[in-house]
């Protein structure tokens, strides 16, 4: 089938459909969502098409910015799934996930994506405020003091063939969206490696984020969740010489010392 | 032409409307504050950003407001987030009188506006429309909303539907934002039935500007805060607004009420008030209607410039969070340079 665009965005009400068009102005984009109203109508090498059905073969690229749209269906990397058997895999690096709460302090989780709006937390055995009107599927995880919070993001296309970056979440806003404020790329060669030998072990393919914090008491990185996508960080890494709307050719590592901050912008939308 | 050095407190939500609407001004250089050296607005283009203490920490920070207006030869102060609002009323009924232009509201009138368990039992009592509130979950009728007493914003804000989520939820507020925190009533209305009135009351509490808006894409999905929106004429609202400014005592500077249009009734509900612009008021700039260039233009006395613009040519809005690269945080020091 011959198509118009050179990147297909599902999920494209996400913070990363923008970040994506922003940083390959060359390329143009058809941003699918099922949401209303989204971000992107200024742009020009951006065509939006609202509907919930995802038709695939619309560009030479696609990608889903939010698990939701991943074909086939995601079941696998479903954090009730993903989380157990990593924390199988490095028992030392992960901390894990449950159908249940645990015992002391505890946050709720969405299962097959994230789950919007302000954070739920919790000390009770039997939480009974935990709705899921978005049914991203609920699960459990121990709450632990963080000094910061750390993204391991990239794409993969085989053991060979990563590029991957680390970068220290400096603010992040918890709305409809989990959307990045601030952040930087920082140096952490243990991190990235524990990053690398987890996506071997899954056999990971295409884009991925690693969400880590790092423990106050004891400086570890633990990981809390994976999620098969990218964020809003594709001009980051361009500026670190990774495109990551190109699959990767060769092993790679962002370099430190990139900054963004977020901005908001107000632009006027179709129909 | 003289220039006048504007100082705006905080940098994010209302300021960027601030920022944007005036830095092109060629009679205005603008000087950003925040106590977030992160905070987006301090690396916007054509600011001076400013990292300074919390509103909250008030000996600290009105010395570095003043060391900055004296430093600078600041000559307008424009305060726009809540606790901004908060602090520099509070330091005004405590006697500090700053060589600069300011609107100076009256601190009774905010301390009852911004208790929205007083400010509804005061509407309520004046027969107003606002929502049934109560102060503990076991006396609510349900489903209900929870919420700090104080914050605006929509923060804190959590939607309940049985005793057991009304009683965790009232714990988790309690923990998060202090004991404050009250339960409202709960008025349905599904996305669109968010409104907006903005306001601009001049030095004398006389209304200079009142523009209606409507939410059409809210920050969070329960329906609070709006991400994209457009002006709207809705009458009912243009009346009610400044009767309930007056009700509360009448007012100097913006303020915007948040009303809920109840989708059972079509009744219009209070839900809040916020002694600022509100978050997405860039949509009143994006439309003619200058609401920081009248702040401005109050302030020097000077005649407030024609606005607005006819409703075929009105434009909407949807509010992105763009990824931009930056060069280098904004360090809490007193070198201050653009960065942009």
């Amino acid at each position: 089938m011959r198509t118009t665009f050179d990147v297909a965005l599902y999920g494209a009400d996400r913070q990363a459909a923008t970040s994506a068009a922003l940083a390959r102005p060359d390329l143009r984009f058809l941003f699918v969502t099922e949401a209303p109203v989204i971000d992107g109508w200024n742009l020009p090498n951006v065509v939006i098409r609202r509907e919930s059905g995802g038709e695939r073969g619309l560009a030479a690229r696609e990608i889903a910015l939010c698990p939701r749209w991943l074909e086939p269906a995601p079941e696998r990397w479903r954090l009730s799934h993903v989380m157990p058997a990593l924390f199988g895999l490095f028992p030392d690096d992960v901390l894990p996930v449950t159908a249940d709460p645990p015992a002391g302090p505890w946050v709720a989780k969405g299962d097959r994506r994230h789950r919007p709006d302000a954070r739920i937390e919790g000390a009770d055995a039997r939480p009974e405020t935990i709705q899921d009107p978005h049914r991203c599927g609920v699960v459990f995880q121990q709450k632990r003091l963080s000094e910061a919070t750390l993204l391991v993001s990239g794409r993969c296309e085989g053991e060979d063939n990563c590029a991957l970056g680390v970068v220290q979440l400096h603010q992040e806003a918890l709305a409809r969206e989990d959307f990045l404020i601030a952040a930087e790329s920082i140096e952490d060669a243990p991190l990235a490696e524990t990053a690398r030998a987890m996506l071997r072990r899954l056999g990971l393919r295409g884009h991925f984020t690693f969400t880590f914090i790092r423990e106050a008491r004891t400086n570890r990185a633990l990981l809390t969740s994976l999620r098969p996508v990218p964020r809003a960080l594709f001009q980051l890494f361009q500026a670190g010489g990774i495109d990551l709307l190109e699959p990767a050719r060769a092993t790679s590592m962002l370099c430190p010392g990139l900054r963004m901050a977020v901005e908001y912008h107000y632009s006027s939308y179709g129909p | 032409m003289s220039r006048h050095r504007v100082l705006v407190l905080s940098a994010t939500a209302s300021a960027i409307n601030v920022i944007y609407a005036l830095r092109d001004e060629p009679d205005i250089e603008l000087f950003v504050t925040d106590a977030n050296s992160f905070a987006s607005g301090l690396y916007e283009r054509g600011v001076t950003p400013i990292v300074i203490p919390r509103a909250q920490s008030s000996d600290a920070y009105r010395t570095s407001i003043d060391n900055i207006i004296r430093e600078h030869g600041i000559d307008i102060l424009l305060p726009t987030s809540d606790h901004d609002v908060a602090g520099i009323i509070r330091l005004l009924a405590q006697g500090w009188n700053p060589p600069v232009a300011l609107f100076r509201p009256d601190a009774a009138v905010h301390g009852l506006m911004i208790d929205k368990f007083a400010i509804v039992r005061r509407l309520r009592a004046a027969s107003l429309p606002a929502p049934e509130t109560w102060r503990l979950p076991q006396e609510a009728r349900l489903p209900a909303v929870v919420k700090p007493a104080s914050e605006g914003g929509s923060k804190g804000v959590v939607i309940v539907r049985t005793s057991a989520e009304a009683t965790t939820a009232y714990a988790q507020v309690v923990a998060q934002y202090g004991p404050n925190a009250l339960i409202q009533e709960f008025v349905p209305g599904e996305l669109g039935s968010t409104y907006v009135s903005l306001m601009l009351y001049g030095t004398a509490g006389e209304l200079v500007l009142n523009t209606t808006m409507r939410s059409s894409l809210s920050y969070y999905t329960w329906g609070g805060g709006g991400n994209a929106g457009y002006l709207v004429d809705e009458p009912e609202i243009a009346s009610l607004s400044p009767r309930i400014v007056a009700e509360a005592g009448g007012w100097s500077g913006p303020l915007n009420i948040e009303f809920r249009r109840n989708a059972e009734t079509g009744e219009f509900v209070v839900i809040e008030i916020n002694c600022r612009l509100n978050g997405y008021s860039y949509l009143t700039t994006m439309n003619g209607l200058n609401y920081p260039r009248a702040m401005i233009d109050i302030l020097l006395a000077t005649r407030p410039r024609p606005v607005g613009m006819p409703a075929v040519r009105r434009r909407n809005f949807v509010l992105g969070f763009r990824e931009r690269l930056v060069s280098r945080w904004v360090e809490n020091s007193p070198k201050k340079e653009k960065l942009a």
